[in-house]
Parts: C-alpha cells; structure tokens; sequence
C-alpha cells in the first residue's frame, strides 16, 4: 500500500516519540539509583564514522581547544576549505569547499542539517568551539547518509567526554572582544551529563575608511565603525547515556544574540540597525544494539529547532522598519544497519518539515502586500530523504568500497499572509543522488578514487521569491553536480621524522547555477544561468621533522570555467572564491610548558562578481586584477598543569584585504583566553 | 606727286571709315552681357541646388551660359540660371569646399561678347549622423556596473570605463560633458570630459550628493541649465540641489536648494515626493513627481514648475482646488526619463501603480508651457490587443512624429519583461506603427533622442545586450546592433 510522504512522517514521529518517552522514564528511574561516578562505561553514542576515504576528516577536540579560534578560524585551515567573512564578529561567514558556494554545503550539528530551507544560510560560529567534541569534513560527499551535497559536508558533533571535567576560559582581545566559557561534565555509571555556558561580546569598532564622513560628506576619513557591537549567549545541555544496549544522547542548545548593523556609507552616529537571534534546538538520539544475527544496531533521531530573528533598519529616529522571521524544523530518522559477512548495509528514511513565516513593518505599520513591498509568507517545506548506503571490506586486500543511493522527496508551499486573497504557491520535486568509491592501501598509503552525483535544492526564497518585486520562479532547477576526486595519501617514519604527503585531484561539472537576476525595472527572480567546470588539486605535507617541531605546508589550486547564454557570464571564473591557496604552518615546542605556531596563507586570484570585472583606480591598468591578499598569524600557547593562556595575533602584519562584503578587512587583532581546567 | 596723294588719301580713307562706323555705332555695337548672383554661397549639405545666376544683355543679344572645364565635373548649370550639384555634398565625408567655379555668359551679338562670374561655393554642415553616445551597462546580477562610448558612424564600441563594484548608477550629459552618478547608499556624483577620448578616464571632480548629517538620498538625474548651473534630483529627497557643475571644491558645488516639501504624500515618512524626472525647456525646469506612500503605492502625480533664473517655483494655477502650485497629472506614477520637451510642449508618461493593472493610467499626457494646462495624448489601453504592457518612456521628433516603448511581465520560463516600440502622433495621438525597427522580443530598457534625430534604443537582453541606432526617417535600423558585455541602460549623448 502506497503511503504518502506526508503520513509516513507523522507515522514515524508518532512511533519515534513513544519509544523515546518510555526511554526517557526509564532513565530517569535509573538517574535516581545508586551510581558511582568512578565507576564509568565507556559512551559512544555517535557513530564513529570511519570512512576512509581522503575526501573525509576528522579534527579531534583537543586540535583546536586551547586555541583562541572560532570554528570559521579552525576550517579555513583545512586545505581545500575556504572562508570568507565580512569583518567583525557576529557577521556572516561564508565556507566554500572545493570552489563550492555557501548554500551548496550542508552544516550538520549533532546530525541535525542546520541550513536554513528559506534562505539555505547557516550560521557557522553558531556554536563556540568549547562546546565541540569533534569536527567531521567530507569534500563534495555525504557523511554516512542523505543526499550527495555538491560542496560537502560540515558536521560538529557536541561536546560528549568521557570524564569528569570541569572548564572555565575567559578571553579578551581587540575591538572590545570578550569571552567567557563555563564548562561542566559529570559522568555517572551510565550516563555523562555535560553543560555549560558561552558569553560572547565583541564592539566591533574597528577603524574603517568612511566613504562619507557624516558630518562631512565630502570626506572621506578613517574612524572606529560605530554601530558594530555583537553579544551572545549560549548554553547547552548534553546527556548521553548507556544502559546494556540502549544509547541514548540528548541535546539541547540555546542561542541568545544581537548583532548592530553599521552603516558602512557615512558611519551615522543615528544608526540604530540591528539584528536579534533566540534560538531553541535539542535533539534526541537513540541506538539500540543488536545481539541478533546480521543487525548490528538501529538508530533513531529526533531534533527539534526553533530560531527567531528581528531585523531593525533605523538610519534614524524617523525611521524604524522591521522584518521578523521565525523557523520551526523537526526532524526525525531511522536508520538500521546490517552485516553480512563483509558487506554492511544501512538503509535509512528521514524526514525534515520547515515553516518558516515573516512579519514585516514600516513605523509600525505592518507593510502591505501590494507586489511592490515583501508580502508576509508562511513558507513551508518537507522533506524525505530515504535511501541506503552499502559498504564493503575485503578480508584479505586491504581494499574497501561504498556506494551511497539517496531519493530525496521535497514538498514546497508559500502563503502571502497579507494578500487581500492570500494565495498559495506549490511545488513538488523528486531529486536522487548516488556516491561511489574506492579505497586501496594500508596505513603508510593509500588511494581513494570516488565519485558523486550531488545535488542542491532550491531554497523556498528562490523558489517564490519575496511576493512582492522578487519574484518566485516556478521551473528553478536544482544545482547539480558530478564529481570525480582521486586521492592518494602517504605516511611514513624516517628516522624519528614522521610525515604525512597527500594529494587529491578533482573534477566537477556544474550544472543549472542559480542566481539571482534583475529586469531594467527593478525587479528580479531566481533563474538558472550557467554551467561551470572546475578542475582542482590539493596538495598538503605535514612533518614532525622533531619532537619539537612541526611543518605542514598545503596548496590548493582551482580552475573554473563558466558557461553562460547570458554574455556577461560566459567564459568567465567562478566569483567569490580564491583559485590559488598557500599555506605554510610552523609549530614549535619552546618548552614543555610554552608552543608557539605561525602560520602564513597566500590565497590569491579572487573575482568579485561573475562578470570578473574589477573596480579600479589604477590609471595604468583600467581592467584591474583579481584580489589577492597574504595573511600571517601568530599564536603562542603556555600550558602549565591545569592553567593555560594562549596568545593570539591575527593578520600579524596588517594586511589589506577585501572581505566577504568587498570592503576593507578589519586589519590586525590580537586576542588573549586563559583557560583553568579540573576546577 | 604719289606721295602727296597718299597723304590726301589717307586722311580721306579715315573719313569714310569713321564716317562708316559712325553709322554703325548707333545701330550695331555690340555689348558684353551682365552676369550677377551671389559670389560666395554656402550650400547645406546633402542638397543640390547653389544659386541662382541671371544674365543680362542690353542688346538683347541670346546669351549661353557655361562653366569652366573643372566645374562642369561637379556642378550643372542650366540656361535658366540655376547652379547645383551634380551629386549631393557629404560634409561629413569631407566635401565641404571651397568649390571655385567660373560661370561665362556669352552673347550671340557681333563679337560674340562674354563675361565672366568667378564664384566660390562651401557646404554647410547639416547633424544627419548619429552622435557618440555614452551608456551605463549593468550586471544582469546587479553585482557590478561600467560604462561604454559608442560610435555609431564608425560602429565602435569602447567600453570598461567607470568600472564599480556596484549597480545603482546612471549618467548625465551636457555637451561634452558626462556625469556618472552613484545612487542608492552611495551618493556621489563624478564629472568627465567626453570630448577627447583620451582624457575620458580621467575624472575632473567627484563630489558628495548628500548634506552633513543626512542619510542616502538616492540621486536620480543632473539636469543642466548652462555650463555653470545645473539641478540635481534626489530621488529621496524633497530638496532638489542647486550646483555649480564647474565648481573647483566640494564647497562651491552646492549653490541653492529647491524646495519640494508640499508635494510629499501625506503616508511617506522619509519626507520625499519621489522626484523622478526633469527637463528644461524655455528657461524653466519642469519635475515629474510620483509622490508615494511608504508602501511603494505611488500618489497623485505631479510636475512642478520652477523659474530657472529666479529659482522660485511657478503659480499655474493648473487645479483651483489644491494647495500646492504644480500641475496635477491624471496618468500615475511617472518613471525616470519621463519628461520631454518638444517647441511649446512638455510630455510626461506615466507607468501607473506597479502593483495596478489598470491600462488607462498609464498614459503620454501634454503640459501646454503657456497656460500649463494637460491633455492626454494617448494611454496604453490604446494599443491594439494590450492587456498587460505598460508605457515607460516616450521622445518627441515633433509636432507629428514621437515613439514610446511600452513593457509588459512574462513569467515563463522565467520572470522576464518584453518591450515594444511604437511610434505616435503627438498632436492626435494616434499611434501609427507597432513593434518598430522589429522590437516586441526582448527588454527595452531606454529610448533616447540624438540631435540627428536618431532614435537609440537600449536592449537589456543578457543574452544578446547592446544598443540600436533607429533612423526616424525610415524606422529602420541604420546600423547593426552596438554590442556591450553587460545590460545597457541609460544613453547621453555627446554634443559639441
């Protein structure tokens, strides 16, 4: 019998949420027993993903903690990642993996997909890096299940120790940088409940050529930006737990910010523009252990997010507009694997449902919804992903292979709220990817080749647009992608130098991008415009020449070609990402007790635009030339027992870049976090 | 003795001939004609005829006219008089003169007498070729922008110039002058010489459009009265700047202020009637308001009349029943580039509401500029089978001749606008031709009116973007399309 989409999931959820309530009483009968906090069992709730495959990584906790780095720091040091941001903390970063855009890279928290189905954005410093346990990064693949992204995947998983811990950091830095991480874990016989707190704040008031000064605007002068101050909170509940066979993970997070929005034009003392985020998301993960034949476990998910944003546009007192988003998303899964010999076999089926509605109003007037002005929308979007990963290991090669099918069923609707005849808008699609690949070697080398077959979906804004002069597109295609990517890695021990040499070449055909266009009227609509091709090579060398000191140099470069009926687009690079990457990473052990690390990128050949035009005031050269820009950072670490300081420097030289907005960069930072552990 | 007889004969023989030529003189001497007409004509170019030569004779003798062997390659000459050319002079192809030319008149009289008229003919220069013109281009991502000259006589397109990393920008022109204006949150304006192509690079001064403490006013247009006045509208703004376009400093740039306070809508709280348009004509600068709400729901339109040598704004009493002294207009929501003028007349065209879809609204209405009062000259609904074009901008040739293009939203495969191009009578309103020059498949996005009456047209087809060059004599294409890399916009044109 043919079930619909629609009441499967709620099918599933029902099953889901009453297998997790009985779970949830029967913990909380054993939390009151007698438990002995020495006597701990080892809890690995989250799977282990070990997909050895070179497109695949994994940063551990402890490569990151005692640095003073936002997860956006942490990424872009992993070669093939880029990251870009406008300047200031609280604003928005933007990752591309492997030349990919922003939107074509799925964000997963504890398994839950982040990216926002209205605009298809994340957030990435959305979770400071003390409530990480580890960071998962899989280029132009999925990690374990779902659909095949084009990008690849993001996945953090929460802090989940083991042990007793006990933490608190504070920061301080430039700019008005302030910091504050509370840290919390107990573990009982059969659970670990971990918690803790992030107080974040930043001024922002960095100095900032204004174009026109505001009280001359016939100048332009360097100022402290005014308007720019960022604050957040965030605190986090985790509790895992492990009875026989029964694992069990709860998680539950709560943001708190508000970012000012300055104003880049004049730097007005009368700008009051601002953003402010509450989020609640927790989520529930089940994994039964199977003691029969062939099941080895089956695992069941349940998150729940809830995130309201108010935008404030107020250049002055006589004007005070705003927009007020909300997204709800539930999510459930279940995903079953089974071994047969050397052949696993995880079948799974997830479903997503996202609403997300908006309110908008001009001094206090709610807008009118007259095709000219943004309507007020309910957009909604479900989806179901069911597919099947098959995995296989020879026993006598040391050779292993997966195949990963996925059918993704996506459901779309948009109300205009204030329409005087509210109408909606549908769209239904089907989409299916599929991901292969081989491994061959042993730990002192080995070859990946991979294939993929990835997909992104249009988000609900691009599908129906604003309602009112961003127009909806009903024939938007998705961006496809398929990719191939061969790796090879080397170990190896020479003397006591240890070394690690790897090597991935890529190739990817993109079809049906989709951007934004915009008629001589104003008015604009989401359209697939072009094609592109990009071919790729990373190259990275670490080396532990001494027990002191450590090398690792990493080079990435890209070459893209897009393909366009629209002339301005055709022929052209790809915008918005570097096609030329180098790093070089020096640590050095001064002491048992003192490291210090530089490290310098040279990241070179970025277009701003598709058409690769360049503004330039350079009389000798009109055309201009693709920005480049070369940045130092300093970092010193001071570990003594349970005390830590680590120094920070970054852009040590002050360098002059064009951030993510194509703006000055914020210039040279420094930031000091001292860190007590085991209280 | 023979001597002395020649000696009496001689004197006899002077007798008789004197005596002989005596009696002929006062019957048959012959006289030379007389030959008169203008010596030194200037004869427009692309014309034939010179002048007109008269020959006399007083003994009424016939008289044949010539010319010399080297004036008879290029020139005609008739026995009436009447001198041309053989082949009509193209100044612009050098035949500009001086052509020396020598006319004879000769008699039929005894002696066959003649004379001669030493004339020296140049050609005048008469705008039949298209102007250099000068386009904004934008990105169809309105990611970036640049501008390009275009050559329409050597169909050249030169373009990378003013390259921005931004959108909202649009171009002023006077005489060889060109003003690239930043808009929306960028508030600037930046003046360039045109004339000498080396030189165009080169900005002359870039001055702030907004006063200290101000938020973006968004300017829309520089509209010039002389070298040395100009208006600056500001589409956000309810005061239209008063400049010095030869001002050295940023503080000598802004001379004076009009004032447009009395038109904002009643519901707009960023205080702006939203001025449009502008154009000057006999000495007083006409602005198209579109006066909207905070919601974008565009007013009752207005044009407001000020007196451009006093700065004040003009009483025309155009409706006894409101408050302020503009001419209400009965078509909504007048566009950019709304306003033309043409001898004694101003024309507006309105879009309507962008939200409406009411036809009648969208109008090409005359402001009489003696009495102010309004007509309509034609509305959308007037074209044959529209249901959904609405008219954007229209040019004026003449009291006969005029051309509007109108544009309508399609929304497969994807959104998308397609204009037309018609031509009308201004003075009846008729609208005599469709889809000229074969529009009707892609986006317009400008008309504009060169000196030679060359109609240019921007065509914002990503796909194929660049301008047309329309000769109004024939309503064809005078040349093939000028390519540009991005979408073209708003066209000026470089006048000497």
């Amino acid at each position: 019998m043919k079930i619909s989409p629609k009441k499967a999931m709620t099918k599933v959820k029902l099953v889901t949420f009453m297998v997790c309530s009985q779970l949830l009483f029967a913990k909380h009968v054993l939390a009151n027993s007698a438990e002995q906090a020495t006597d701990v069992e080892v809890i690995e709730v989250v799977s282990n993903h070990e997909f050895a495959s070179s497109n695949y990584q994994v940063l551990r906790r402890e490569d990151f903690i005692d640095s003073s780095q936002s997860l956006s720091d942490i990424l872009g040091q992993v070669n093939g990642i880029q990251i870009r941001q406008i300047s200031g903390i609280g604003n928005p970063v933007s990752i591309s993996i492997r030349g990919s855009s922003a939107k074509q890279v799925q964000f997963f928290i504890d398994g839950q997909l982040v990216n926002d189905s209205q605009f298809g954005s994340f957030d990435l410093n959305q979770i400071p890096t003390e409530q990480i346990e580890s960071i998962e990064i899989s280029k132009n693949q999925a990690i374990g299940t779902g659909s095949t992204p084009i990008g690849g995947v993001i996945r953090i998983n929460t802090y989940n120790p083991s042990d007793d811990t006990n933490k608190v950091s504070i920061a301080l830095g430039s700019f008005g940088y302030q910091e504050l991480n509370v840290l919390k874990n107990t573990a009982f016989k059969h659970h670990s409940l971990a918690f803790g707190g992030n107080y974040l704040a930043s001024d922002n008031d960095y100095d900032y050529l204004v174009p026109q000064s505001f009280d001359n605007p016939s100048q332009s002068i360097t100022q402290p930006l005014r308007n720019n101050a960022f604050e957040k909170i965030s605190l986090f509940v985790n509790d895992s737990a492990q009875i026989d066979q029964h694992q069990l993970r709860l998680n539950l997070t709560y943001n708190k910010q508000d970012k000012g929005l300055a104003n880049y034009q004049n730097n007005s003392p009368e700008n009051s523009s601002n953003i402010s985020m509450d989020s609640l998301r927790y989520g529930l993960q089940y994994n039964w252990l199977s003691n029969i034949e062939y099941l080895d476990s089956i695992e069941l998910e349940y998150y729940h997010d809830t995130k309201d944003e108010l935008y404030l546009n107020s250049q002055n007192d006589s004007q005070q507009n705003t927009n007020d988003y909300q997204t709800t998303k539930q999510h459930v899964g279940i995903k079953p694997s089974f071994t047969v010999s050397s052949l696993t076999f995880s079948p799974f089926a997830n479903a997503t449902q996202n609403i997300f509605t908006s309110f908008s109003t001009h001094n206090g007037k709610p807008n009118e919804c007259n095709g000219i002005s943004a309507c007020d929308i309910e957009a909604k979007q479900q989806q179901l992903n069911v597919g099947a990963r098959f995995s296989w290991q020879s026993k006598t090669l040391p050779l292993s292979s997966y195949l990963l099918a996925n059918q993704l069923f996506e459901d779309n609707s948009n109300v205009a709220l204030n329409q005087t005849s509210p109408s909606k808008e549908q769209s239904k699609e089907q989409y299916n990817t599929q991901e292969l690949g081989f491994n061959y070697g042993d730990n002192k080398l080995k070859t990946s080749i991979n294939w993929s077959q990835g997909v992104r979906t249009p988000t609900l804004y691009e599908l129906f647009g604003d309602r009112g002069a961003f127009k909806g597109n009903d024939n938007l295609l998705p961006e496809e992608a398929e990719t191939y990517a061969l790796s090879v890695k080397y170990h190896d021990t020479i003397s006591l130098m240890s070394f690690d040499v790897s090597s991935s070449v890529y190739q990817q055909s993109i079809e049906n991008s989709i951007v934004a266009i915009f008629n001589s009227s104003g008015t604009g609509s989401y359209t697939n415009v072009s094609s592109a091709e990009l071919l790729g090579l990373e190259l990275q060398m670490g080396s532990k020449i001494t027990s002191a000191l450590s090398v690792s140099l990493q080079a990435h470069w890209i070459d893209s070609d897009t393909q366009s009926e629209y002339v301005a687009f055709n022929n052209k690079k790809l915008p918005g990402i570097y096609h030329q990457q180098y790093s070089a990473a020096l640590s050095y052990q001064l002491s048992d007790a003192l490291a210090i690390k530089v490290n310098t990128n040279i990241d070179k050949e970025l277009y701003f635009n598709r058409s690769n035009q360049f503004e330039t005031n350079d009389e000798q050269n009109k055309t201009g030339n693709p920005a480049n820009r070369m940045v130092t950072d300093l970092s010193l670490h001071w570990r003594i027992k349970n005390y830590s300081i680590n120094f920070t420097c970054a852009n040590l030289f002050d360098e002059h870049y064009q951030d993510l907005a194509n703006r000055p960069a914020q210039g040279r930072s420094i930031q000091l976090k001292f860190s007590i552990e085991d209280i | 003795m023979l001597p002395k007889l020649k000696n009496k004969l001689l004197p006899l023989s002077l007798a008789i001939s004197a005596t002989l030529l005596t009696a002929c003189g006062s019957d048959d001497k012959n006289t030379a004609p007389e030959l008169t007409g203008d010596l030194m004509p200037v004869v427009a170019e692309n014309t034939l005829a010179v002048g007109q030569y008269t020959a006399t004779d007083v003994n009424n003798d016939n008289i044949t006219l010539s010319l010399n062997d080297a004036a008879n390659a290029l020139f005609t000459l008739e026995q009436s008089g009447a001198l041309s050319f053989k082949v009509a002079p193209d100044f612009d192809n050098g035949d500009t003169g001086p052509f020396n030319v020598t006319i004879t008149a000769t008699d039929d009289g005894k002696g066959a007498l003649s004379t001669e008229l030493a004339i020296s003919i140049t050609v005048g220069d008469v705008k039949d070729t298209p102007s250099v013109a000068v386009v904004q281009t934008i990105a169809p991502d309105y990611s970036n922008s640049e501008v390009a000259y275009l050559d329409a006589k050597s169909q050249q397109v030169a373009s990378g110039y003013y390259r921005k990393d931004a959108s909202d920008y649009t171009l002023s022109s006077y005489k060889g002058d060109v003003f690239h204006i930043g808009r929306f949150f960028i508030d600037e304006i930046t003046k360039y010489d045109a004339i000498e192509v080396a030189s165009r690079d080169s900005a002359i001064w870039s001055y702030s459009t907004n006063d200290p403490q101000d938020s973006t006013r968004n300017p829309y247009a520089l509209v010039s009265l002389s070298e040395t006045k100009a208006y600056l509208l500001r589409y956000g703004s309810s005061k239209v700047w008063i400049v010095n376009p030869q001002a050295s400093t940023s503080e000598d740039f802004k001379i004076g202020e009009l004032d447009l306070t009395s038109y904002v809508h009643a519901d707009n709280s960023n205080s702006t009637p939203s001025p449009a348009a502008a154009v000057i004509t006999d000495g007083k600068l006409y602005i198209a308001m579109q006066r909207q709400d905070d919601s974008y729901n565009a007013g009752t339109a207005y044009v407001a009349v000020f007196d451009t040598a006093t700065d004040t704004e003009i009483e025309t009493n155009a409706n006894a029943d409101d408050n302020v002294k503009g001419i209400p207009l009965v078509g909504v929501n007048p566009l950019e580039h709304s306003l033309v003028a043409n001898e004694d007349k101003v024309f507006v065209t309105t879009r309507n509401g962008y939200s409406s879809f009411d036809l009648s609204l969208s109008k090409i209405e005359e402001i009489n500029t003696g009495d102010y009062t309004v007509r309509q000259v034609l509305n959308a609904g007037d074209i044959v089978d529209n249901t959904a074009s609405f008219i954007k901008a229209s040019v004026v040739v003449s009291p006969e001749k005029g051309y509007f293009y109108a544009s309508q939203a399609i929304f497969t495969p994807t959104y998308h606008e397609v204009g037309s191009l018609y031509e009308f009578n201004p003075t009846t309103g008729e609208i005599l031709t469709v889809n000229v020059a074969d529009t009707g498949t892609e986006n317009i996005s400008f008309i504009g009116l060169d000196s030679a009456n060359f109609l240019w047209v921007s065509i914002a087809n990503p796909e194929l973007p660049g301008v047309d060059v329309i000769d109004t004599t024939t309503n064809t294409m005078s040349i093939d399309r000028l390519i540009t890399t991005l979408n073209p916009g708003t066209i000026r044109f470089i006048e000497e």
